[in-house]
């Protein structure tokens, strides 16, 4: 208690608090890197992002909110918050989503903040064997288009001859881990045994600029996306030929490392970053642009220069990089394309993908590009900024939050009145699709490149 | 360490999930948007309802501890800030809409649903809830009601006061008040809600709000001037209400925060301004020309070399926003700044710009302001490096003396901010001991005991906040 002096009547307290740096001698400091404490240090408390916050609008805590959180960071970053299993809990909750980046009056880079002092606290944390596999098959699965195509093999095998059905109904899934459980009800119920790779080089098919190609494209295609969303791939590379792209796929790209760097692996995060740098940069033909079709992976690759900032060989050639990564929707419109010569006779709402509304900023390209679209009806779609509870991985690792957060997406996407709902990321697909059948509600997803794909080629 | 017996209690009411009380946890209930004043709660409760609120209130009496009511806690003067080991009750999980009553416009919510909340959901209606605060996204209605929020529209359109139509409120012993038991107006006795209306949490905790919804303005427009000086901008700001034309709002910027909000989101303002104007008036269609004529030769005749007038959405949302997105400028050009709120006569404000100015000139401080100034309510922002002391005393006492400035011609210590803790030590220079003794009465006929919100908005015979030596940091804008 800070009280200082007690006349007969009248208390006297200090209304400053007790919370000064360095009072409490013996407990655990939190060093974070400075460019990150800085950012906790311009947060004024102002409170515009908690309506803003998927988790605080859906449970009320001030310690499940943006400047809730920051001020819980800055606490351990100063020793006056320890961190404690509810602590932790509040920073593992964060979907990372971003919203309340794109709010803030103070330019707060929240996410820098947040995924510094994940990777600082991750050493001190216990995890349990479950968790210890889920985060393996995370970072060293699913990161490895090879290894993902083999764990899928046999499923895709059942599915083929109709066992896998079977086995969900007889309920033995159930006998399985939540997080498992959840992978299982996440995959589509069709898709190739086999996903095949894409080609080293596609010309351009038409509008050519002087004969020539309009601009050479590089396409990253990503790990999860080139295994489950190949087509998605096919498309966006069939739409850039049409409006005049030479289209190459470097083969030595791999994972934009987002998975690693969410789950405060930074030196994973930083060795892909490497490697797929090496990879796109070394072209024999230095590419304008490197696109890709998954917010998530666009985000991820947009942080290569705040990962490599430090290393001395990269860090300017991953500032490099990074002015030419363009999601395919940016990148069609900055391409200033024709308006489209097939309609598309369709009712659809659009729902923004945090990482590419909030992360990357570049939430209005999609919506121009499918105005465009003869014969498309876009209905509006409440909270349409909202995070649907995919966030990356988080739909796995925070099953319980991601499914409330998904539900209110389903009924919003229901009371739009449109039954297609069309997104610029695999994961919030995956999310959405599945949990509207956990619900039985008939929706389908599209990706935008798949609209615009029947709008261009037909 | 013992647990406080009342948590039982406590969590036997609502439920160990609408319960936080670990010390870790608790940290962030510490302050709200004045970041300045701290303390640290015991536990902080959500209710969901107000029969739970009531016996919460009633479980924590039993064990004489201090309550205070919280919201979203965007509030700008450490208003739901607990001392002396107290309890945090916050509305948080009490944001139901429990009915909009289209034909006799009226909206019954529990008082944690945030304005925009409201707004939104009778959007489609043609009606809102009129108050708008710039945290009006965030901020709770109940928040609105004890902090009696104003907004952009309140020039024409009146602050939340002039929006509720009843309240329920659970009183410091626990029993629960409700105002007007039907939704008509009954002007039956004293005036309650307009009593607990702006009373910052003193005399219970608000629970139901009765809001009165009102018609979206069929048309408006939008009027963009600018000056060479201040001094003929407010001249133009007084001018305009002297002739009688009422606008929805008019608000200002000065030459140096033009330039700010220009170089961070390229408006297209002219940077060689001292002063921009942005006006609006809203009604009937056929009416509005004519008023904007009028305004228009008025900033004309106060020599505005540059004026602009527009009806289209796209660009009225543009200068809107530009007009929302100051604070945040300030912040990328100086981390430490001070907002102040207070208000003076619209007569006046030529002057007391001009002396505004010359107090930071005076103190070696650069003041900005953007401000409404269709109701005098002016926000200077003070400028400092945080990291230099002597520099923070000088924000301090060029503040002290702008507020005493603002309240010898007349004008008051706070416009729409509240007075929470912060401004605890000016209610002597505004008002005299009779009137203050007479607050303390009203204080002490709804909490004879003293223990609900104590020593916030009034000053307290039994307990004591000091917040001196507070450097004003990192104030944010709030609802300017």
């Amino acid at each position: 208690m800070t009280q200082t002096s007690s006349h007969e009547s009248c208390t006297v307290v200090s209304g400053l608090g007790e919370s000064s740096p360095g009072s409490h001698v013996g407990l655990d400091i939190l060093k974070l890197d400075d460019h990150a404490y800085d950012r906790a240090l311009s947060c004024v408390h102002c409170g515009l992002c908690l309506p803003v916050c998927p988790t605080y609008t859906q449970n009320g805590l001030e310690s499940d909110s943006p400047r809730g959180r920051i001020y819980m960071m800055k606490g351990l970053a100063d020793g006056i918050v320890q961190p404690t299993d509810n602590v932790i809990k509040h920073l593992d909750l964060c979907l990372d989503c971003q919203a309340c980046e794109t709010i803030c009056p103070s330019g707060v880079v929240y996410h820098e903040l947040l995924e510094d002092t994940r990777a600082k606290l991750k050493p001190k944390r216990h995890f349990s064997l479950t968790d210890k596999l889920v985060q393996s098959i995370f970072l060293h699965g699913f990161t490895k288009p090879l290894r993902l195509k083999l764990m899928l093999l046999p499923v895709r095998i059942l599915q083929k001859l109709g066992l896998w059905k079977m086995i969900i109904k007889s309920g033995m899934t159930k006998a399985l881990p939540a997080q498992f459980q959840k992978m299982q009800q996440m995959l589509p119920d069709d898709g190739p045994l086999w996903e095949r790779a894409l080609n080293a080089y596609y010309p351009p098919t038409d509008h050519l600029r002087d004969g020539k190609p309009r601009a050479t494209v590089a396409m990253f295609a990503g790990c999860v996306g080139s295994v489950m969303y190949q087509d998605v791939n096919r498309k966006t590379i069939e739409v850039l030929q049409h409006l005049g792209c030479e289209v190459v796929v470097p083969r030595k790209s791999t994972c934009c490392g987002a998975i690693h760097h969410h789950a405060g692996e930074d030196k994973g995060a930083r060795d892909f970053a490497r490697q797929n740098i090496k990879a796109f940069l070394g072209l024999k033909k230095t590419p304008q642009y490197i696109v890709n079709n998954i917010a998530g992976c666009g985000a991820g690759l947009r942080e290569f220069d705040h990962l490599l900032r430090d290393d001395a060989k990269y860090a300017e050639k991953a500032v490099d990089f990074v002015s030419r990564v363009r999601d395919v929707c940016e990148l069609i419109d900055e391409l200033d394309p024709p308006t489209p010569s097939h309609p598309v006779n369709k009712t659809i709402t659009y729902h923004h993908a945090c990482h590419l509304l909030h992360a990357q900023k570049a939430g209005d390209p999609p919506l121009r590009l499918l105005n465009r679209v003869m014969g498309l009806k876009i209905v509006p779609l409440e909270e349409a900024d909202f995070c649907c509870g995919a966030a990356g991985t988080y739909n796995l690792t925070q099953p319980e939050m991601a499914m409330q957060l998904a539900e209110r997406k389903i009924r919003n996407i229901q009371e739009s009145g449109a039954s297609i709902v069309v997104m610029s990321n695999v994961g919030c697909a995956m999310q959405i699709a599945s949990e509207a059948k956990r619900l039985g509600v008939t929706l389908t997803t599209e990706h935008p490149v798949e609209i615009l794909h029947r709008a261009y080629v037909g | 360490m013992q647990q406080h017996p009342v948590i039982n209690q406590l969590t036997q009411i609502v439920g160990d999930r609408n319960m936080v009380t670990d010390p870790n946890e608790l940290r962030v209930y510490e302050c709200d948007g004045f970041p300045i004043a701290k303390g640290m709660p015991l536990a902080v409760v959500f209710p969901e309802n107000t029969d739970q609120v009531s016996a919460v209130v009633k479980a924590l009496n039993q064990h004489e501890l201090a309550i205070v009511p919280r919201g979203s806690g965007t509030g700008l003067a450490g208003g739901s800030v607990v001392y002396d080991q107290g309890v945090i009750i916050c509305t948080s999980r009490m944001t139901q809409i429990h009915k909009v009553d289209l034909e006799n416009r009226i909206a019954i919510v529990q008082s944690g649903c945030r304005n925009s909340s409201l707004s939104e959901a009778i959007a489609c209606t043609g009606l809102r809830f009129s108050p708008d605060p710039s945290s009006q996204r965030a901020a709770t209605i109940g928040g609105n009601v004890c902090t009696n929020a104003g907004g952009i529209n309140t020039l024409k359109h009146g602050v939340t006061t002039n929006h509720i139509l009843g309240l329920e409120v659970v009183l410091p012993d626990g029993e629960i008040l409700q105002t007007r038991a039907n939704q008509c107006y009954d002007g039956i006795g004293p005036d309650l809600p307009g009593l607990l209306c702006g009373s910052e949490g003193i005399l219970g905790i608000v629970t139901r709000v009765w809001c009165r919804l009102v018609p979206d303005p069929k048309a408006f427009r939008t009027i963009y001037a600018v000056f060479k000086s201040n001094f003929d901008a407010c001249k133009t700001v007084a001018d305009v209400i002297a002739s009688g034309i009422l606008p929805t709002s008019m608000e200002m910027m000065d030459g140096q925060m033009i330039q700010v909000v220009e170089n961070a989101f390229h408006f297209g303002f002219d940077t060689s301004a001292g002063a921009l104007l942005l006006i609006e008036v809203d009604g009937v269609d056929e009416i509005l020309d004519d008023e904007m004529n009028v305004i228009m030769d008025i900033a004309r005749q106060n020599n505005a070399f540059d004026i602009q007038s527009c009806k289209d959405a796209k660009r009225r949302a543009e200068l809107w926003s530009a007009r929302k997105k100051t604070f945040g400028a300030i912040g990328r050009i100086s981390r430490s700044y001070c907002t102040m709120d207070a208000c003076v006569p619209r007569s006046m404000l030529p002057e007391v710009i001009e002396r505004v100015t010359q107090i930071g000139k005076d103190h070696g401080l650069q003041i900005n302001n953007v401000f409404h100034a269709g109701d005098g309510n002016i926000h200077p922002i003070l400028l400092f490096n945080e990291d230099k002391p002597e520099e923070v005393q000088r924000v301090m006492q060029a503040s002290e003396v702008i507020l005493e400035y603002c309240v010898s011609v007349g004008g008051t210590i706070t416009g729409e901010h509240g007075v929470g803790v912060e401004k605890l030590a000016m209610m002597h220079a505004m008002f005299n001991k009779p009137t203050l003794d007479m607050f303390l009465n009203i204080k002490k006929t709804f909490d004879p005991r003293q223990r609900f919100n104590d020593a916030k908005l009034i000053p307290s015979d039994k307990l004591k906040v000091e917040l001196h030596q507070a450097p004003l940091a990192n104030v944010p804008g709030g609802a300017m």
